[in-house]
């Protein structure tokens, strides 16, 4: 028997060799050693013990939640409706079936998310979709088309017409938390077997062998690299998958690699493999749309196939299965090549696997992978989703939000924001390119912008563009700044004026005023008002006066009618900043927000019946349930006729005023609205609305400053324009004549009955009996007689 | 022969300390047998059941000329429905989007109107009156039911005073 080798036994043996003592005291020796290692090994199985239940307890804080993971909050903006006569170019219908993840298909539209179209006609596929309180089931239709113009729809290939058609909501923006992770939650069920049993087949075979540790898999990995020495195949569980994801971080170490191997088998312990591998579904990432990852089966479906998971075809389940690997590299929107290549060699694999028939392996391989188009634009009203917040900041926490996967209905009209944000891009660099000689070129803050559009009847707000540059400055200046409206004050001293019972003076349109510098004493100081072009313009008539904003004319209607009464008007309409009644209130030399202005001035289309601004319509859980619905508020202030008399007068501000650039622009239809320039250049406002449209410009400077000779009509008007002209190209119809309205036609310059002698006439409005009686011909302006 | 029996001990303590840790390891990756160990999951989906539509005979439109006029009142037919089964949340969001669609259409005002009345919220419907009557306010038959239904809010709010 050779001698003990000390050195090969190393440390040991290494103090005495055991051969050189006696038996006793070699039997004391293995004693005192076995002692020291049933020690250790209490030791090791202590401290072990204690770190397996320290995991324990990670794992139970985390995994053992109902809830595992944050759900971003998703806030939606309105549905598209669609009924003949909708206009499917104006609307931009395939834009939003692209934004809505519809995927062109050429033909025939087969499957929910399909759409096809042709000269005649646009077919779609529509979507399943959760509204608060009614699961709709998408079906396919045909939308019959005469140019562009909806003629008529039909449930596609049959005979039944609908009357209308709902597209489901957009996705404004959803609300993350810092993980930034989009996920839609599913259960095992709501999972195609197919695409489990791929998952199972590429990423562990032996799932339902293993308790959470592989050693087979892993001495296979292992002879799988060595033999192309190079990694191809990997050793971990769908559990040590899941647990690398869901507790620990993807950097590659021994102790992660420790953790991951006890935290797998603990997790196996205490939880049953169905309820591992829908964790697993819905935790897995699987892409990046943009800042956010994609995780989870049912995201990922809706991602790459704009379709529900449970709606996935064998094709498309075996291309979700193979882009776990490596989603970005097989990703279809990178390389359709790549991802088919990849898809093929997972059909392969199932085949072999007996997992399908040879008829579905010929199926699948023959079906084109047909994504849909690509929108990186995570956030598109990031001003409106920040009031929106503003909206929910007393009902739910940041946290809520970003946690609960709350899902928010809003009233945005995504065609208008798209719009207003595209008006927003091109005017206001394209003002500060053709103004750059009045601009001061060494200010420090950029030239800043509003836009804001609501619907009058009620009070939804369609678009809200609160900046040029959201990155930039997150100040909202639809919401957020206070600023003097100047000049679009104006509407409301003559709808003062022009309504008896509110006025102290009786006036009318055909009215004569005095244009005439006069001054008043006011606050213990004179004040005397000017106007822009700097004249006076003599006797005018109100209309004449409101149609070019005379200053002075109208400071003098806004005394006639009653300071006090004029702030009424203001409050009853909607303005809430403080207002005080001096003669400069005439002059919009108060500060108001931009919706607070724009809300106010919806009682012009709306026949004198006041909207409430409205943004958020329902607020509904994950599960669907409406934890709040809100309604639109209205209630009438003023009298409908006084009302349309003004907003006929605010028509003639776009036919022949101060707007009337808009018609030297080509815009037609019926619209009216009111230009605005403060003092010293510092705002630059339009307000215009059709029946059916109201929308706000603002541009100016944050800190004040002057923008010198910039008018309403040359800053504001343009952008309002652009926005305009897109949303509402034409109006449809003209606003409603109320009872008690009467058109006269009269002479423009004196206001009298029309006359041949009088040859420049117009239909004006009036209410009933106080319409003129005298003929423009019999009447002979007296300067020095008016009272006003 | 002192020194095979010494080997033998020192095996046999290493054997048994060996077997302690394995047996030990086994234990705690020993897997508790639960139910829903199976190889895939129940397939049993539930189908989402077809909106509940009322065949009930619903109100004439007096101007249903316009499509978007009746695909508005699509959806105030479907409020009505809503309102006679005793929902009136959902008569209410179906009024709601009828406006939404068509703006001038009165009838889903007064509805709207009955609609919050009915939900306990008298004073916001006097507005949709106001609404419907500015819309209606031609024809007499929907004009008496818009002062009907206001005198009904108004004896409501002054039998609650």
């Amino acid at each position: 028997m050779p001698r003990f080798n000390r050195e090969r036994r190393g440390w040991f043996f290494r103090r005495r060799h055991p051969e050189r003592r006696g038996f006793s005291a070699r039997i004391r020796h293995y004693w005192r050693w076995a002692k020291r290692l049933a020690v250790l090994g209490i030791l090791i199985i202590v401290v072990g013990a204690w770190y397996l239940r320290h995991l324990d307890r990670l794992i139970e804080d985390k995994f053992d939640q109902p809830r595992k993971w944050n759900l971003p909050s998703k806030v939606f903006s309105d549905a598209e409706y669609l009924f003949p006569g909708v206009d499917v170019k104006v609307r931009d219908i395939v834009g939003k079936l692209d934004r809505l993840g519809y995927r062109d298909v050429g033909v025939t539209i087969e499957r929910p998310g399909d759409y096809a179209k042709d000269a005649d006609h646009l077919d779609v596929y529509l979507h399943d979709f959760d509204y608060p309180g009614e699961a709709f089931k998408g079906f396919p239709v045909r939308l019959r088309l005469s140019g562009s113009i909806i003629r008529e729809m039909t449930r596609f290939r049959m005979k039944e017409s609908l009357s209308m058609v709902r597209l489901e909501p957009e996705v404004v923006a959803p609300i993350f938390d810092e993980r930034m992770e989009d996920r839609t939650v599913v259960t095992l069920e709501q999972v195609p077997p197919q695409l489990l049993e791929a998952i199972i087949l590429l990423e562990d075979e032996r799932f339902f062998r293993h308790h959470g540790v592989d050693p087979i898999g892993i001495v296979r990995a292992m002879f799988a690299n060595v033999r192309v020495m190079r990694i191809v195949q990997g050793g971990s569980t769908l559990t040590q998958q899941l647990v690398k994801n869901f507790f620990l971080h993807p950097r590659k170490s021994l102790l992660r690699k420790i953790n991951e191997a006890l935290m797998a088998i603990e997790i196996e312990r205490h939880h049953s493999k169905g309820e591992i591998l829908q964790a697993y579904l819905n935790e897995i990432y699987l892409g990046q749309r943009g800042v956010s990852s994609v995780s989870g089966v049912a995201e990922a479906a809706k991602f790459y196939f704009a379709k529900n998971v449970n709606q996935l075809s064998l094709a498309e389940c075996a291309l979700l299965a193979g882009l776990i690997r490596s989603p970005n590299e097989y990703s279809p929107f990178r390389s359709l090549e790549g991802a088919k290549a990849r898809r093929d060699l997972v059909l392969d694999k199932m085949r072999e696997a007996e997992l399908m028939t040879d008829q579905e392996y010929v199926m699948a391989l023959a079906e084109p992978i047909n994504p849909p188009k690509r929108m990186i634009r995570v956030v598109t009203a990031p001003f409106f989703l920040d009031y929106v917040k503003q909206e929910l900041a007393n009902l739910y926490s940041q946290e809520v939000l970003e946690a609960e996967g709350l899902r928010i209905f809003t009233t945005l009209d995504m065609r208008s924001q798209l719009s207003a944000e595209a008006a927003v891009d091109e005017e206001i660099p394209r003002l500060e390119h053709e103004a750059v000689s009045l601009l001061s070129a060494d200010h420090a803050g950029q030239l800043q912008t509003c836009l804001i559009a609501v619907t009058p009847s009620n009070g939804y707000i369609r678009a809200m563009v609160g900046g040029r540059s959201y990155a930039e400055s997150q100040f909202n200046r639809c919401t957020q700044a206070l600023r003097q409206p100047g000049s679009t004050m104006k509407p409301f001293i003559y709808l003062t004026a022009l309504d008896p019972s509110r006025s102290q003076t009786a006036m009318t349109p055909a009215s004569l005023i005095e244009d005439r510098r006069f001054s008043v004493e006011a606050g213990g100081e004179e004040w005397s008002p000017e106007n822009y072009d700097g004249k006076e313009h003599g006797m005018v008539t109100i209309r004449a006066a409101l149609e070019e904003s005379l200053n002075i004319a109208t400071s003098r209607v806004a005394m006639a009618a009653g300071l006090e009464q004029v702030v009424q008007t203001a409050r009853d309409a909607g303005v809430t900043s403080p207002l005080l009644a001096v003669p400069s209130l005439a002059l919009g030399t108060f500060e108001v927000t931009p919706l607070e202005l724009v809300s106010a001035y919806a009682i012009f289309p709306n026949g004198g019946i006041r909207a409430e601004s409205i943004a958020i319509t329902s607020v509904v859980t994950k599960d669907g349930d409406v934890l709040e619905r809100r309604r639109i508020s209205v209630q009438r202030k003023f009298a409908a006729g006084p009302v349309y008399v003004t907003t006929h007068l605010l028509q003639g501000v776009v036919d022949r005023g101060t707007a009337a650039s808009i018609r030297a622009f080509g815009y037609q239809g019926f619209v009216a609205g009111k230009t605005g320039t403060t003092s010293n250049y510092r705002d630059a406002w339009f307000v215009g609305f059709n029946p059916e449209l109201l929308a706000l410009a603002w541009v100016g400077y944050d800190d004040n400053a002057e923008m010198k000779k910039i008018t309403g009509a040359r800053a504001a008007l343009p952008l309002w324009l652009h926005f305009f002209r897109v949303v509402s190209p034409r109006s449809p119809q003209d606003f409603p004549r109320p009872k008690g309205v009467v058109l006269v036609e009269v002479d423009r310059h004196t206001g009298g009955l029309a006359r041949r002698s009088c040859p420049e006439t117009i239909d004006e409005a009036f209410l009933e009996d106080t319409e003129p009686t005298q003929a423009c011909d019999e009447m002979t302006i007296d300067e020095s007689a008016t009272s006003f | 022969m002192r020194r095979n029996d010494h080997r033998r001990i020192c095996n046999i303590i290493l054997k048994w300390f060996l077997m302690l840790v394995v047996a030990m390891t086994m234990v705690h990756c020993a897997k508790v047998s639960r139910p829903g160990h199976k190889r895939l999951p129940s397939e049993e989906r539930k189908d989402i059941p077809p909106s509940e539509r009322s065949e009930e005979q619903l109100p004439t439109t007096p101007d249903a000329s316009t499509p978007r006029r009746v695909a508005s009142q699509q959806l105030v037919d479907k409020g009505i429905a809503s309102l006679d089964a005793g929902n009136t949340a959902a008569a209410m969001e179906s009024f709601q989007e009828a406006i939404n669609i068509d703006a001038t259409n009165g009838i889903a005002y007064y509805y709207l109107a009955r609609s919050t009345y009915e939900g306990g919220q008298g004073s916001s419907a006097l507005g949709f009156l106001d609404q419907a009557e500015a819309l209606l306010g031609d024809d007499p038959a929907w004009l008496e039911e818009i002062v009907a239904l206001r005198d009904e809010i108004a004896g409501e709010g002054e039998s609650l005073e």
